[in-house]
Formats: structure tokens, sequence, C-alpha cells
């Protein structure tokens, strides 16, 4: 196998790794907006790197290179992929449709058994729960005894927080981030970045809408800290780590970002948006190469 | 204001408005607090619409109706989310939860921030 072929999928994948680490300095909402960046092109580079070694694995069959009238004499075993090689790029890349596809289709259906929820709901249960429910019409399921547990200021900050997922569409991210990281786990931290990213967002909206990001930095603690009078049916345990995280955001001054985040920032999207041409480049001349034959 | 918005969205807003009130206001007085522009009918309704879950109080003000938010009315239960949040684990874990709960440690941590942070 050509190990050219590598590199873009490795500068690509590092990078978005470097601007993982200078997102704490970020503004939440700029921080989702660049690791849906991230994503979508470290989808897109795998993906067409798959693509080519299938294709490359492909016409090393000496009947294929036939048909698509790719010379062998010249070319004969230096298309980049033996044709094992190009089989198992296939599999791969067939087993990330699928899973992509199986996550959005469960990620639907999901959200349509809360398909009624129109505005406020409020839901006659012990768990002291909230969260936006997105769609069409959308609307916020907040439990009653989360309610009353909480004061005027409390509850409208807790409001602030939700309606700020509806108004700025954070579900779209996460999902298309989640779908991204089914199809390819290796950009699973990435997603988890996405969600907590778009939590810091709205709880900056948040703060802005009640005039004070300690009261939001307070409320979150409150909620979290609430006894749960039944453990809850599902694992929502691991999310545990992103509140305390939210919680120091609010609670420490807001800093700018700095000169050498912004030259890594800028240094990471030149990366990553050279690489997905570099990749989409080298398919092209594979393709345009079985034309001259 | 941000093109079409969620109808869902609207109510949150309007409920918002209620909680920052200290005294109960008239569908006017809302349609003046919202920063987008909506027809005095469409607040109305939504108005209307909170009063039935319970979420608003209302009282006669001269011709109109005045609403504050309210709690006290407990007789409103939604069923059907009810079920569905007991039986849909999968549903659950894609919503994004004001906050996710905390194991004993992660507890322990917040509450050192917290004391930290108070200080």
């Amino acid at each position: 196998m050509n190990a050219q072929l590598l590199v873009p999928i490795v500068a690509v994948f590092a990078s978005s790794a470097a601007a993982v680490l200078a997102l704490r300095r970020l503004a939440p909402r700029m921080a989702v907006v660049l690791l849906t960046i991230c994503i979508a092109l470290t989808s897109v580079v795998a993906s067409v790197l798959l693509l080519q070694l299938a294709a490359a694995g492909a016409s090393e069959i000496p009947f294929v290179a036939d048909t698509i009238g790719w010379c062998r004499v010249l070319y004969g075993g230096q298309h980049g992929a033996s044709p094992i090689v190009g089989l198992i790029a296939l599999a791969v890349l067939a087993a990330a449709s699928v899973r992509g596809w199986l996550h959005l289709r469960g990620a639907r259906r999901a959200h349509r058994s809360f398909g009624q929820i129109r505005g406020v709901e409020i839901i006659e249960t012990d768990q002291p729960v909230a969260f936006a429910v997105p769609g069409p019409k959308g609307g916020v399921v907040i439990s009653r005894s989360l309610l009353e547990q909480l004061d005027r200021d409390e509850r409208h900050a807790l409001l602030a927080h939700e309606n700020a997922h509806l108004r700025h569409h954070h579900h779209l991210y996460v999902r298309f981030a989640e779908v991204c990281a089914a199809a390819f786990p290796l950009l699973r931290p990435l997603a988890s970045r996405v969600r907590l990213f778009t939590e810091r967002w709205a709880d900056e909206v948040a703060a802005e809408r009640v005039g004070s990001r300690a009261l939001v930095a307070a409320t979150i603690a409150k909620v979290a800290l609430l006894p749960a009078s039944a453990p809850p049916a599902h694992a929502l345990a691991m999310g545990g780590a992103a509140v305390i995280e939210r919680f120091d955001a609010l609670t420490s001054p807001q800093h700018r970002m700095g000169l050498w985040t912004q030259i890594l920032l800028g240094a990471v999207m030149v990366v990553i948006v050279s690489g997905a041409m570099f990749q989409v480049h080298q398919l092209a001349d594979f393709i345009a190469h079985s034309g001259h034959a | 204001m941000t093109g079409r918005r969620p109808l869902g969205s609207l109510e949150l807003e309007i409920l918002e408005i209620l909680w920052q009130s200290n005294d109960p206001l008239t569908p006017s007085e809302v349609l003046d607090r919202l920063d987008a522009e909506l027809a005095y009918t469409t607040v109305m309704t939504v108005l209307g619409r909170l009063w039935q879950k319970g979420l608003a109080q209302r009282s006669k003000s001269g011709r109109a109706f005045a609403y504050a938010a309210s709690m006290s009315e407990a007789d409103f239960s939604a069923d059907r989310m009810r079920r569905a949040l007991e039986s849909s684990h999968d549903a659950m874990a894609t919503m994004s939860q004001f906050v996710d709960r905390l194991d004993v440690e992660q507890q322990r941590q917040l509450r050192a921030l917290l004391e930290e942070r108070r200080s």
C-alpha cells in the first residue's frame, strides 16, 4: 500500500485533536462550529480515502483494469492498494455507512417518541429532569418536582438555557457529530466535546438573558446536587464530568483568546482544509488516470 | 430575530417574561417585552395555553386577562410524556438534559468547587 495515501488522514485527524486542546479558551459558540467543521472534514477525508483504496484495489484486478482502460504495463501494481486492501477498505466504508445510518435512524425515532411536545410540558415524576425536545414545534420537558425546588430566578435560568438549545438548533450539531462518530469511532471524543460545548453555549446565552453567570452556575450546581429520589433507569452518568466543567467555566473569569490560541486554530484550519482538498485531489487524479491508458 | 422559530420556543420566551415580572401582565404588555414582532392574537393564544397547563394564572384586568407565572395549579399532568420518559431509554439517552446525573465522586468534586468559588 502506498503510504502517501495516508498523509491527509493522519494530518487532518492530528490537527482536529490539536483543536480540541485549544477549545477551552474559545467562546463555546465558536468551539461548536469549529468542531463541527473538523468532524465534517475528517469524515470526508476518511470516506474519500476508503473509496480510493477500494477503487485502487479493484483497478489492479486485470479484468477491471481492461474494462476501464487502465494501462497494465505502466501502472501494474502501482495503484496504491492491492485488491485485498481495497476489499478491506470497501468493507470498512460499508460498515461505517451502515453504522452512521443506523444511528441517525435511532436518534430520529427516539426524538419522535417526544414528538407531541409543544412549548413547555410539565411532567409528574419525582426525578428532577429537564430537557429540550427539538423539532419543528419543539419544546421543553420539565418535571414538576424540579420546578418546585427552584426559585423564580433559577427557573428563569433553567428556561433560558433550554430555550437557547431550541433557538440555536443545537440538536443539529449534536446529531451530525454523533452520526459521524458512529460511522468513524475515532471521532467519538470530538463528538462528546460538541455535546459539552452546546451545553456551554446554552449556559452563556442563559447567563446573558438572566444577567448573571453566577446565577446560571448556581442553578446548575443546585440541580446537579439534588438527590434523585430513585436511581435513573438509564445510564446517563457519563455526563457528570461535563457538569463540573460547565460550573467551572461559568465561575471563572472569561478570558480573551490569546495570540497563540489564534495561531494554533488558524494552523489547524489550514491543515484540515488542505488535507481534505489533497485527499479529494488524489481521488480525482486517480479517476482521471484511468481515462488515459 | 432569527428567522422562523419553533413554536415551542415562543411559549418558553413568554413564560420567561412572566417569570421575570413581579406583576401580572396583559397580552399587550407581554407583546411589548418580546423582542419579536408578533400578532396580539398569537400572544393571547400562547398565554391561554400556558394557563391551561397550569403554568400561568390569570385574573381579569379591565377588558383583558392579566397573566402571572404560577406553579400552584398542579392538576396538569402529561401522561403521554411520563410514559415516554419511563419506557424509552434510548430516547432519553439522545436528549440533552439540563444536567446529567453525577456519581458520588463527581458530587464531591462539585461541592468542593462550589465552596472554593464561594469564598
